[in-house]
C-alpha cells in the first residue's frame, strides 16, 4: 500500500463496534491509512462520521462501550492494538500524543495546569525530579506562547481562557517530544481568531519538531492551511484521499464534491454554496455505498454495490465506482435523478 | 411513541421483572376484594396465630384475621393512597412549575424563594405534628403529604420547562401573539410529559414509603384497616412468636416499592431522561 | 474571602429564617391540639376555676403572639419548660412549691442516645458507601460488581422499618444473637451497649448506604467518562495515578453531599428505627410525646430534630459550594 520510506503509523482494515442499546453498531469500518514523516494528513468528516473514534484508535484506546472488531495500528513497526497496557502506557503521552476537542473540558478542574504537564514528564522519566519538571514546563509554556508561565503554571484550568487552555493542551502533547500529534478538532471550541493564532502556532511547532501529524475536523478550510493530504470520511468509511491540493481543485468522490461545494467563499455571494441534501443517519444506511441516499449521482445499482477504496489516477484513491463517469462529465446529476425518481 | 416502546424492550431484564410485578401489584389492587377468601376485618376467621397453611396463605394475626386476606384488601387501601398523594402532587407542582417557569418575572422569582425556604422543612416531623394537630383522616393525610411533595415536584417541573420555554418555538408562538395559556397548554406542557410522567412515577413510590411510615407510626391509617404499615406496626409485638403477621405485608410493602422505583428507573431511561436523583423525602 | 461570603452569607440566612418558620408552624400545630396544657394537667374532672388558675401559671392567658416569642426566646437560652406528664398533677396545682421535671432533664439523655446511634451509624457508613461506591463505578464491567448494583438499586427502595423487622426476624428472633429491644438505657456494659446498638444502627447503615452508593458510582462514573480523565489516561498515565489524582479528587465532592444531605435524612429514618427497636432516643420519645400530648416535650424534640436537618442541608449546600474550585479560588 505504501511505496515511500516506512510510515510513522499504518492503520490497516480498523473496523470498531459501539454498544448500543445491548447491539454492537458499526462506526468505523474498514478504514486504512498511514502517515508519513513529518507529513500532515487532514481526517474529514461530518459530526458522526467516526472520525473522533479514528483518531482515538492510534492510542489503541477505546472508549467505554466499544470494541474493535478488526485491525491493525502499526505504530514504528509495532501492532498498538496488540501490546499490553504497560507497553501502551510508555508510548501514550510520549511517543504519540493528544490535543483533545474541548479544551475546557479536558484539564482536570482540581488540579493546576502546570502540574498537569510535570505529571506527563515525570511519567515518562522526561524530567526526573520536581524541579527539573518545573523548569521545562515553563520552558513548553514558552514556547507556545503562554504569557508569565510561572504564573501561568499556579493556575487553576478554570483561570485561563480558551485559547489559554489550548496552549497548556498543546504544551502537554508536545512536553515529551512526540513522533505523532493527534489533534481532534483543536480550534473548533474556540473563537476565529484564537483559531488563527492556535493554527499558526501548530504550523510554526511542525516546522521546529518535524513531527508527524493526524488533524481531525469537520472544516475543510482549516485543512487546506494546514494538512499535506486529507482523508475524508462517510459513515465510517474513507470515500477519498488525496492530496490536498488535488483534492481541493479536482474532488472525485461525490460526497467530497458536496463538502467542498459547502464551502462558503469570499468570491461569491452569501448562499451561493450548495448544501449536501439530507443527513447522515446512521441506522438506515443502505448495504452498498453508504453514500447512495444522499448522492446526486447515485445509480440503483450503489445501492446494494459496496465500494471499497480504490486507486483513482495517482494521488487519488476514491471509494466510488462511478468516478470516472462523473469526473468527465458522462454522469451528470440530472440524468440520474432522473433514473433514481 | 413506537422509539420508547423499542427502548423499553430492550432494558436490561430486572426492569422487565420489576415491571410484571408491579403489573401484579395493580391487579391484585383492583381485583383483590373479588377473590380474596375472608372479610379483612372479620375476627376470628381461623384460631389466632395459626401459622401459613393452605386455608390461611399468611396465616392468622393476633384476632385471628386471616393475613393473606389483609394483605390483598391492604393492596387497594395503599395504592389508592399513594396515588392520590403523588397525584394531587404532581397536579399542583407541575402546573404552579410550568407557570413561573413560564412567567419567568419577580412573582417567579419570589415563588422561588419561599418554595427554597419550604423545601427545608423536616417533612417527617412536620407531618407528624400536623396529622396530630388536624387528626388524621385520609384527606388530611393526603394533603399533607401531597404538600410537601408538590414542592419537590415544583422545581422539578420548573426546570425541565425553563428548558422548554427559552427555546426559539415558543418565543416564535409569543411573537405570534397567542395568550399565555395557549402557548402553555399547546407547546410547554406536552414538552415537559415526559418528566411530569417520570416525577409522577417517582413520588408514587416515594408516597408509598412516606404513607406506609405514618401508618406504621400510628398517624396514618386507623385500624382496623388492613394499611400494610399500620399492620407492621400492630403485628410488632408478636414477631418473636408469629413472625408471619410481619413479613406478609412487609415483604409486599418492599416488593410494591422496589418494583415502583424500578420501573421509574426503566421509564425515566426509556424517555431519554437520566436516571438517579436525589433521594429528597 | 468576598466569595466566601457571598457563598455563605445568603445560605446561612436562608436557614435561619427557615429555622423560624419552621418554629413557627411546630408552635402553631402544637397549638391546634386538642384540649390546652391546663386540662390536660388537670384531667377532665377538673373544676373551672382551678383550670383559669391553671392557664394563668402557664401564662395560656396571653395572646398566642406573646407566648409564641416568649417561648423561642426561652427556647433559644435554653429554658425549654417543664414537662406536663412526668409531673405529678397535685404538686403543680399547690402554686409555690411545683414539682415538675423540667424538659431538657427529659430530653437531653434521649438525645445523647440517638447520637450514640447516629455516630454509629455514620460509622459504618461513611467508610462503607465511599469504598463501595468506588470499587463499583470502576470495575463495573465486572459480573460480580453488576450484581452489587443491581443490590444496591434494591436496596435503596426498601423502606427503612420493613429492613428493620427483617434483621430482627432474622438476628433477634430466629438466630437470637442480639436483643429484640434495645432498652440501652438498662445496659449493664459496654459489650451490652454495643450489642443493642448493632441492629438499629445497621438498619439506618443499609437504608442510608445504598443510596449513597447509588450516587458515589452515578458521580464517579461521570468523572471516569469525562475528557479530562480521558486525556489524563492518553498521557500515558498509570490507571492508579488517573484514579487517585484525576478522578477522586473531582468526584468526592457530590458524594460527601450526599453523605450530608444523608444526615438530614436520617432525621426521618432515626424516628422509625428508634420505634421498631424500642430505642428509648429522640424519635420515638417524641413519638410517645405526641400520644400524650405532652406538648412542652413535642416542641423542644422537634425543634432539635428540625434544627439538625436544616442545618444539615445547609451543609450540604456549603461543602457543594466549597468543592468547586471556581469559587473556592474565584
Amino acid at each position: 500500500m505504501t511505496n515511500s520510506p516506512s510510515p510513522v503509523v499504518a492503520v490497516t482494515n480498523l473496523s470498531v463496534d459501539y454498544h448500543e442499546r445491548r447491539r454492537w453498531v458499526n462506526v468505523v469500518k474498514n478504514v486504512s491509512f498511514w502517515i508519513e514523516p513529518g507529513e500532515t494528513l487532514g481526517l474529514a468528516g461530518e459530526s458522526g462520521s467516526g472520525k473522533t473514534t479514528t483518531a482515538y484508535s492510534l492510542f489503541a484506546y477505546r472508549r467505554p462501550g466499544s470494541r474493535i472488531q478488526s485491525g491493525t495500528v502499526e505504530f514504528e513497526g509495532e501492532d498498538l492494538l496488540a501490546l499490553d497496557e504497560g507497553r501502551l502506557r510508555r508510548l501514550r503521552g510520549s511517543r504519540i500524543s493528544m490535543v483533545p476537542q474541548n479544551p475546557s473540558s479536558s484539564l482536570t478542574p482540581s488540579m493546576r495546569v502546570g502540574h498537569q504537564v510535570v505529571e506527563v514528564l515525570e511519567a515518562h522519566g522526561v524530567a526526573s525530579n520536581k524541579r527539573e519538571g518545573e523548569t521545562r514546563t515553563f520552558e513548553l509554556f514558552d514556547e507556545v506562547g503562554l504569557p508569565q508561565p510561572r504564573a501561568m503554571f499556579q493556575r487553576y484550568p478554570h483561570q485561563l481562557s480558551g485559547g489559554q487552555q489550548q496552549r497548556v493542551v498543546i504544551a502537554l502533547a508536545l512536553a515529551c517530544r512526540p513522533t505523532l500529534l493527534v489533534l481532534d478538532e483543536p480550534t473548533t471550541a474556540l473563537d476565529v481568531t484564537t483559531q488563527a493564532r492556535i493554527l499558526r502556532l501548530l504550523a510554526r511547532l511542525r516546522e521546529e519538531h518535524g513531527m508527524a501529524m493526524l488533524y481531525v475536523t469537520h472544516n475543510l478550510g482549516v485543512l487546506a492551511q494546514i494538512c499535506d493530504r486529507v482523508a475524508v470520511m462517510y459513515a465510517g468509511e474513507l470515500v477519498e484521499t488525496a492530496p490536498t491540493a488535488e483534492l481541493f481543485a479536482h474532488p472525485r468522490h461525490p460526497y467530497t464534491r458536496g463538502l467542498i461545494a459547502a464551502v462558503p467563499r469570499l468570491k461569491e455571494p452569501p448562499g451561493a454554496e450548495v448544501q449536501l441534501r439530507g443527513l447522515l443517519r446512521r441506522d438506515e444506511l443502505p448495504p452498498g455505498c453508504r453514500f447512495a441516499p444522499r448522492c446526486d449521482f447515485a445509480d440503483p445499482k450503489c445501492f446494494t454495490l459496496p465500494q471499497k477504496l480504490t486507486p483513482a489516477g495517482d494521488p487519488y484513491a476514491v471509494a466510488c465506482w462511478l468516478w470516472e463517469d462523473i469526473a468527465s462529465g458522462r454522469r451528470t446529476v440530472a440524468e440520474s435523478s432522473a433514473g433514481a425518481a | 411513541m413506537r422509539r420508547s416502546w423499542e427502548t423499553i424492550r430492550d432494558l436490561p431484564a430486572p426492569y422487565l421483572l420489576a415491571t410484571a410485578v408491579l403489573a401484579i401489584h395493580l391487579l391484585v389492587a383492583l381485583t383483590g376484594p373479588l377473590w380474596a377468601p375472608f372479610d379483612p376485618v372479620k375476627l376470628s376467621a381461623g384460631p389466632p396465630f395459626t401459622s401459613p397453611s393452605p386455608d390461611h396463605l399468611f396465616g392468622t394475626d393476633n384476632f385471628g384475621r386471616d393475613v393473606f386476606s389483609r394483605v390483598v384488601h391492604g393492596e387497594r387501601v395503599v395504592l389508592l393512597l399513594a396515588f392520590s398523594a403523588s397525584g394531587l402532587a404532581v397536579l399542583v407542582g407541575a402546573s404552579l412549575g410550568v407557570i413561573l417557569a413560564y412567567l419567568r418575572n419577580w412573582v417567579d422569582e419570589s415563588a422561588m424563594r419561599v418554595v427554597d425556604l419550604l423545601l427545608t422543612i423536616p417533612p417527617l416531623i412536620l407531618s407528624l405534628l400536623l396529622l396530630s394537630a388536624l387528626g388524621s383522616g385520609y384527606v388530611i393525610m393526603i394533603s399533607t403529604v401531597a404538600f410537601f411533595f408538590a414542592l419537590r415536584v415544583l422545581t422539578v417541573i420548573r426546570a425541565a420547562a425553563l428548558n422548554v420555554v427559552t427555546e426559539d418555538f415558543v418565543t416564535a408562538a409569543r411573537l405570534r401573539g397567542e395568550s399565555a395559556w395557549s402557548v402553555a397548554r399547546r407547546e410547554v406542557l406536552p414538552n415537559v410529559m415526559s418528566t411530569v410522567l417520570v416525577e409522577f412515577s417517582l413520588r408514587t413510590g416515594y408516597a408509598v414509603l412516606f404513607i406506609g411510615g405514618l401508618s406504621f407510626l400510628g398517624f396514618g391509617a386507623a385500624p382496623p384497616t388492613p394499611e400494610w404499615g399500620l399492620m407492621i406496626s400492630e403485628a410488632r409485638p408478636y414477631v418473636t412468636n408469629a413472625p408471619w403477621i410481619v413479613l406478609a405485608p412487609s415483604l409486599a410493602l418492599a416488593s410494591l416499592v422496589v418494583s415502583l422505583s424500578l420501573f421509574t428507573e426503566a421509564i425515566s431511561e426509556a424517555l431519554g431522561l437520566g436516571s438517579s436523583r436525589v433521594r429528597d423525602v | 474571602m468576598r466569595y466566601v461570603l457571598r457563598l455563605v452569607l445568603p445560605r446561612v440566612l436562608l436557614a435561619i429564617i427557615t429555622l423560624v418558620v419552621v418554629s413557627a408552624t411546630i408552635f402553631w400545630a402544637v397549638e391546634l391540639l386538642p384540649g390546652d396544657a391546663a386540662t390536660r394537667l388537670l384531667g377532665q374532672g377538673a373544676t373551672a376555676e382551678r383550670v383559669t388558675a391553671m392557664r394563668e401559671v402557664l401564662k395560656l392567658d396571653q395572646p398566642p403572639l406573646q407566648r409564641y416569642v416568649g417561648w423561642l426566646s426561652g427556647f433559644v437560652r435554653g429554658d425549654w419548660g417543664e414537662s406536663l406528664v412526668s409531673a405529678l398533677p397535685s404538686s403543680i396545682a399547690s402554686a409555690g412549691g411545683r414539682q415538675s421535671r423540667p424538659v431538657a432533664d427529659l430530653v437531653l439523655p434521649r438525645l445523647s442516645n440517638t447520637m450514640i446511634l447516629a455516630a454509629a451509624a455514620l460509622i459504618l457508613y461513611v467508610p462503607l458507601s465511599l469504598i463501595l461506591g468506588l470499587v463499583t463505578a470502576i470495575y463495573r464491567d465486572r459480573k460480580l460488581v453488576s450484581w452489587l448494583s443491581a443490590l444496591v438499586l434494591v436496596g435503596t427502595a426498601i423502606p427503612e422499618f420493613v429492613i428493620g423487622i427483617v434483621l430482627l426476624l432474622v438476628f433477634s428472633v430466629t438466630l437470637q444473637w442480639f436483643p429484640p429491644l434495645s432498652l440501652i438505657d438498662d445496659a449493664q456494659s459496654f459489650t451490652q451497649l454495643l450489642s443493642m446498638l448493632v441492629l438499629p444502627a445497621v438498619t439506618l447503615t443499609l437504608a442510608m448506604t445504598a443510596y449513597a452508593v447509588r450516587m458515589m458510582q452515578t458521580s464517579v462514573m461521570a468523572v471516569m467518562e469525562s475528557d479530562y480523565v480521558r486525556l489524563a489516561t492518553l498521557k500515558g498515565l498509570s490507571r492508579r495515578r488517573v484514579i487517585w489524582r484525576h478522578v477522586l479528587p473531582n468526584a468526592i465532592g457530590p458524594a460527601l453531599r450526599v453523605t450530608v444531605l444523608n444526615l438530614a435524612w436520617l432525621i426521618g429514618g432515626v424516628v422509625l428505627v428508634e420505634v421498631i427497636f424500642s430505642f428509648p432516643g429522640l424519635g420515638r420519645q417524641l413519638i410517645d410525646s405526641i400520644k400524650l400530648l405532652d406538648t412542652p416535650v413535642i416542641e423542644a424534640i422537634a425543634m432539635i430534630l428540625a434544627a439538625v436537618y436544616i442545618i444539615a442541608n445547609l451543609g450540604a449546600d456549603l461543602i457543594a459550594g466549597f468543592l468547586n474550585p471556581r469559587l473556592r479560588t474565584g
